[in-house]
């Protein structure tokens, strides 16, 4: 497994994703940490501030672990534990969607103990139907004045419109990305890709647009391909780095597919249109496949027509311990699984990742199905 | 005078045998499987795919020094040299430290293969209990996997567990199956699932003037609810049968037994040799690629 080079700009603006933001912050503008997925990052940038996708840790959270029970996932005890660390001290704000216990727990420690950064919690409806979506139109039209009164940025419509435009662009530019995998000799592995994906949630878009379009065209020229032995999409949240993905790729698969939220959720569906953008932006993000809303049909859709069109021979689920939302769905992708026949492995894991069982599952399941 | 009871009650005996009427200059295929476990390691030599030679031991702090021990160890009586093997496939916790090795495979396909060659190809569901860990796996005919389930969260279902339980009743490992089996009536399974709390528990139950042979079983039952709890979630179809050190406790297996409602096949060879049988087993069918035979 050797990465081919195509991809290290990419690598590198996520390794520097700190400083990126410290040096934004530095021009006099607002850095706002988000869970990329589920933010309307549009309204952000239309308020000329930058989202920053946060993410867990992989270290022990003793800092956190004074705070949070010990049910909370990984996710929100490693950002607990950075924050306490004074990691993130870049972040002006810190915005998160009202989606699982974790969450809501965090949330309501945070107001008590700091408010640097500030924090404000989007409140997503738990139903799909037109009320939740005028609910949630609503809650967003809050963000948004929220966030001008914060910035001291009035966001016009023509902002918002612009907004939209760069972010489909780099919708588009991804999909374009993913598509190419759907080839029998992929240009680029999975760990890749997420590098790809993870670096569009941390950089400037108009910056990850450009680099992305270089991309595209490099790609195109590339001679050799990655290898692998088997075609494996990936299931899950949000991963924080590309270790599970170096493991399985090392292991003899190919990563060709995924269902992520940092993945092909991201930025699979666009914004439709713009004629009213707060409410074709809240729409678009009340509809995204996630394991958040009233049932799970729609990221069965999804992952099922990832296996069918990416032409793929197994799925990796990934959860995270204590992630309940995730969890949950679980038992129903696996059975939705066993009946369209395509073998899956499930892995559940905390940090810090026990690599030697986690190679060894991953080992088994790729000679399974070689 | 006192003396202090110096007994090590956790340590099974180690072992090794040649199956004398074969001779090896006889064959034309000679292959080897080394299983590092994490607790034990073994190492089988088959010839033309029958087992001949096979040795097991304890794992030591270095694991390439352990591989090198155990294969030697197996030749030992045998006039072989680790030249004069075609063909060896290492498995195990430690598969990539076995230096004479060819090729690594897991030792969950391994058990599944070697399970297939000690019980035949009627199995469909493989137990295999080793030091650290516990797997359930579901086979075809051939012994090849079709899904599996490992646990990983702690050892309170494996083998190190049953080795501290000895040492804190103070009951040989070999005798422990047995003497957990000797109550009149079933007790609670202790509660904790976690191998140091489980031994505490357990610890509180001897202090409250429970016999050894009843906190056993108690310590025995939480195990097979365990190990009930994985086979559920892969499903358990007939013929079942269980591998790795921890099947030859009959009280874990009892118990297993007697909560799915279903018998395990009982096993001709030493069901521990599991995992190295296997890998000697695609050892065979790699030399065989090799050289062009398949």
């Amino acid at each position: 497994m050797t990465a081919n080079g195509a991809v290290d700009k990419f690598r590198e603006l996520f390794e520097t994703r700190d400083a990126i933001a410290a040096e934004w912050k530095n021009r006099g503008k607002k850095t706002i940490g988000c869970i990329s997925i589920y933010t309307p990052e549009e309204v952000i940038y239309a308020a000329e501030s930058l989202p920053v996708g946060i993410l867990g840790g992989t270290k022990s959270f003793a800092k956190a672990n004074v705070y949070l029970p010990s049910f909370s996932c990984s996710f929100i005890c490693g950002f607990l534990e950075k924050l306490l660390e004074n990691e993130y001290r870049y972040l002006d704000l810190v915005t998160l969607p009202s989606l699982c216990d974790s969450i809501w727990g965090f949330y309501s420690i945070w107001k008590q103990i700091s408010s640097n950064p500030e924090i404000y919690l989007l409140h997503y409806p738990s139903k799909r139907s037109g009320e939740a979506i005028k609910y949630f139109t609503k809650e967003v039209e809050k963000f948004k004045n929220f966030l001008e009164k914060f910035t001291g940025k009035e966001i016009s419509k023509k902002a918002l419109e612009i907004a939209v435009d760069v972010y489909n662009e780099n919708r588009r530019l991804l999909k374009r990305l993913y598509m190419l995998r759907k080839s029998e000799s992929p240009p680029i592995f999975g760990f890749e890709a997420l590098e790809v994906v993870l670096s569009s949630m941390t950089t400037p878009k108009t910056l990850h647009n450009e680099l992305l379009k270089e991309l595209l065209t490099d790609l195109a020229a590339r001679q050799e391909y990655p290898e692998g032995e088997v075609r494996l999409l990936i299931s899950g949240h949000i991963l924080d780095n590309t270790d599970i993905l170096r493991v399985v790729e090392g292991a003899g698969g190919l990563v060709v597919a995924d269902d992520l939220d940092s993945g092909s959720r991201y930025f699979w569906s666009l914004v439709e249109n713009t004629h009213n953008p707060i409410e074709n932006v809240s729409q678009r993000y009340l509809n995204l496949p996630s394991p958040y809303g009233p049932n799970v049909k729609g990221r069965i859709k999804h992952l099922t027509d990832m296996i069918k069109e990416f032409n793929v021979e197994g799925v990796v689920f990934l959860t995270r311990r204590f992630c309940d939302p995730y969890l949950f769905d679980h038992p129903i992708l696996e059975q939705v699984l066993k009946q369209l026949g395509v073998p899956f492995l499930h892995l559940e894991h905390a940090y810090p990742l026990a690599k030697a069982s986690l190679r060894t599952r991953v080992e088994a399941f790729i000679e399974m199905l070689r | 005078m006192a003396e202090m009871n110096t007994q090590e009650y956790w340590r099974w005996p180690e072992y090794r045998h040649t199956v004398l009427d074969k001779d090896w200059h006889n064959s034309k295929i000679i292959t080897a499987g080394v299983d590092v476990g994490s607790v034990g390691s073994k190492a089988v030599v088959m010839l033309d795919g029958e087992l001949y030679a096979y040795s097991a031991m304890r794992t030591g702090g270095v694991s390439e020094a352990t591989a090198v021990k155990v294969m030697n160890w197996a030749i030992e009586e045998t006039g072989l040299k680790l030249d004069d093997l075609h063909y060896v496939v290492g498995t195990g916790y430690g598969r990539v430290n076995v230096p004479f090795a060819k090729r690594t495979i897991t030792e969950i396909a391994c058990h599944a293969r070697g399970a297939h060659y000690i019980y035949g190809p009627t199995v469909r569901t493989v137990l295999d209990i080793g030091g650290q860990d516990c797997k359930a796996i579901r086979c075809d005919e051939r012994g090849k996997v079709l899904s599996f389930l490992m646990n990983d969260k702690c050892a309170a279902g494996t083998g190190r567990g049953l080795e501290v339980f000895a040492d804190l009743v103070s009951v040989p490992i070999q005798d422990l199956g047995k003497v957990s089996l000797s109550v009149d009536e079933e007790p609670q399974p202790v509660s904790n699932t976690c191998v140091i709390f489980a031994k505490a528990e357990s610890l509180a139950l001897l202090r409250q003037g429970w016999p050894k042979e009843r906190v056993a079983a108690a310590y025995h039952a939480a195990m097979a609810d365990r190990i009930v709890d994985l086979l559920m979630r892969v499903g358990v179809e007939k013929d079942f049968v269980v591998t790795g050190g921890v099947a030859k406790n009959a009280g874990v297996i009892e118990r297993v037994e007697r909560l799915l409602s279903i018998k395990s096949l009982k096993p001709n060879i030493d069901p521990i040799l599991a995992g190295s049988l296997g890998a000697a087993l695609f050892a065979k069918a790699l030399y065989e690629k090799q050289i062009g035979l398949r």
